[in-house]
Parts: structure tokens; sequence; C-alpha cells
């Protein structure tokens, strides 16, 4: 290789060199001739994110009409709950009132002043003539009285016997049974 | 010669609500009988009048008195007192017959002067207390009370 040679080499050289530093320029130059953002790619996203906020707020608030809503319709249950309940309450008085008015005019009616008056005058009668029945009734469930009062004391009074000889037991390991001393 | 169980005697408990039923109707007796006196003593003259604050006065000193013949009384004739008969308790001697006169008395006497010897039937094994030890007795249940079966007098036997 001679020196010419050498020599166009590096005027070559140079020269790609300045065409590479043009082409570089040019390409920035390109690139700062682009689209603003506001209309590129991240102006949509931009615009994409703005809707999605608008969605995201009309959301918010038909979620809190929705519950607004959902509290009117527990507020219409309760109260008709509440009516329910007061309905029931007269219904039952009103029924409770009737009967009570049935029984008071059943019972006050003449045909069943009638009939009591002979029966009791037939109890009186039977009573009058057998004392004896009335008496023994009255004895038996006297003693009975009397005696169940008696067995409650007795058998308090042994659970206590029995309370305190498991503790002196325990104390003096006392055995009727079992020490004969 | 039958052995005594446990059960058949009677504890401290049930004696000593039988004990002070007894007390109760001995103080309620004596008790409205010395008040009654003392209003008859003060319409009928002074002296009466003296003579019923006495009474009044030496109330307490004659109960325990009252109580042990009162005791006594119902032992020989019955073998129980009203409180006891209510607790389904009776005194017997310790070969389960009845008690004699002296035993009663000297039973009572000791048990309403000097109650707190009877304690001792805490730790004794035939449910004995000092009044018990000295006149030969001991107190035995004759009714069912659900701790254990019925003892019939004379059952106690040594």
């Amino acid at each position: 290789m001679n020196v010419p040679g050498l020599k166009a080499f590096g005027d070559l050289a140079l020269g790609a060199a300045f065409r590479a530093r043009e082409s570089a320029a040019e390409a920035v130059e390109s690139l700062r001739a682009v689209e603003p953002p506001e209309n590129g790619l991240i102006g949509k996203a931009g615009e994409l994110r703005g809707r999605a906020g608008d969605l995201r707020e009309r959301a918010g608030e038909m979620r809190g009409r929705a519950q607004e809503r959902v509290i009117e319709l527990g507020a219409q249950l309760e109260e008709l709950r509440r009516r329910g309940e007061t309905e029931r309450h007269r219904g039952q008085g009103a029924l409770a009132q009737a009967v009570d008015d049935v029984v008071t005019a059943v019972a006050t009616s003449p045909l069943v002043n009638r009939i009591v008056d002979f029966q009791v005058d037939r109890i009186l009668g039977t009573l009058a003539k057998e004392p004896e029945r009335i008496q023994g009734l009255v004895r038996g469930q006297r003693d009975s009285v009397v005696g169940e009062m008696v067995g409650r004391v007795r058998s308090g009074a042994a659970a206590g016997d029995a309370a305190v000889d498991r503790l002196t037991l325990r104390m003096t390991r006392r055995d009727g049974a079992a020490d004969p001393t | 010669m039958t052995t005594a169980v446990a059960e058949d005697y009677a504890g401290l408990v049930s004696r000593t609500l039988a004990y002070g039923a007894d007390a109760f109707i001995v103080a309620l007796l004596t008790g409205g009988s010395a008040t009654v006196f003392s209003m008859i003593a003060s319409v009928v003259g002074p002296w009466a009048r003296d003579l019923g604050d006495l009474v009044v006065s030496s109330y307490l000193i004659f109960l325990p008195s009252i109580m042990a013949v009162y005791c006594a009384l119902f032992w020989l004739l019955a073998g129980r007192t009203p409180g006891m008969a209510v607790l389904g308790l009776r005194v017997v001697r310790v070969d389960g017959s009845r008690l004699h006169w002296l035993a009663a008395l000297l039973r009572a006497v000791l048990l309403a002067y000097f109650p707190i010897g009877a304690l001792w039937l805490i730790v004794d094994r035939k449910y004995q207390g000092l009044p018990d030890k000295v006149a030969r007795t001991t107190v035995i249940r004759v009714e069912p009370s659900g701790r254990g079966e019925v003892a019939p007098e004379g059952r106690i036997a040594r």
C-alpha cells in the first residue's frame, strides 16, 4: 500500500466522520421535529387517564347514590316492621278483649248462673251429708305439708351432720366402723 | 348383740338444731309467763310489784334450771323433747334402753349449765358429748332422714 493510498483512506475516514456527524445532527433535528407530547402517545395516555378519572368519579357518585338508596330501603323496611308489630299487638289485644267479653257474657248469663247455683247447692249438700270427706282431704293436705317441711329440716340436718363428720374425720381420722377403740 | 352403725347416731347439726328449738320454746314460754306475771303483779299491789320485779330479774338466772327440768321431763316421759321430735332424734342409754330419771336429770343439768361439754361428740366415736358420757346415754335417729336406714329404738347395743 502506497502513501497516497493511505492519505485517501484518511480522507475517506474523515469524510465518513463528518457525514456521520451530519447524519446525527439530522437525526436530532428530526427527533426535535416530532409532534409535541399533547398530540402524541403520551397525550393519548393522558387523555385516557383523564377519562378514567372521570369514569371513576362517576362510579363513586353512583356508589354513593346506591348506598343512599340501600339506607332508604332499610329505613322503609324497618318502618314496615314496626307497623306490622304494632298491628299484631293491636290484633292480639283486640282478640283478648273479645275473648274476655265473650267469657264475661257467658259467665254472667242467667243460664250459667243457674247451673253454678245448682252445682254449688249440690256440693254443699254433699259436704253437709258427708263432712268426713272434706275433713280427710284437708287433714291429708295439712299433714303432707307439715311432713314435707319436717322432712326438709331433717334432710338438711342430716346433710349438715355428714359434712361435719367428713370434716372431723379429715382432722381426727375418726372412723366408727373401722376403729373399735 | 348388734353393732351400731355410724349413720344411726345423730350428729352435731341435728342435735344443735333440736336443742335450739327446745331453748326457743322454753324461752318463749318462760318469757311470756314472766311478762304476764309482771303485768298482773303491777296491778295487784306494791308487794306483788316487788315480787314481779324479782321474778323478772331472776328470769335469766333460772332459765337454765327451767330448761333442765323441761328436758329431763320430756326425756323421762317420751325419750325426746319436742325439738328432738321434729328432727327425728331420741335419747337412749348406750344399751338402747330408755333413760332412768337420774340419768335424764343428770344429762339435762349438765347440758343446761355446761352446754359446751356436748361438743365432745364431734370427736367421739359414738357421738357422745360430755353429758352423754356421764349419763351413759347417746342420741340416735329414729326417723328416716335420707342419710341412712331407720334406726328403731333399742337397736343401739354394746
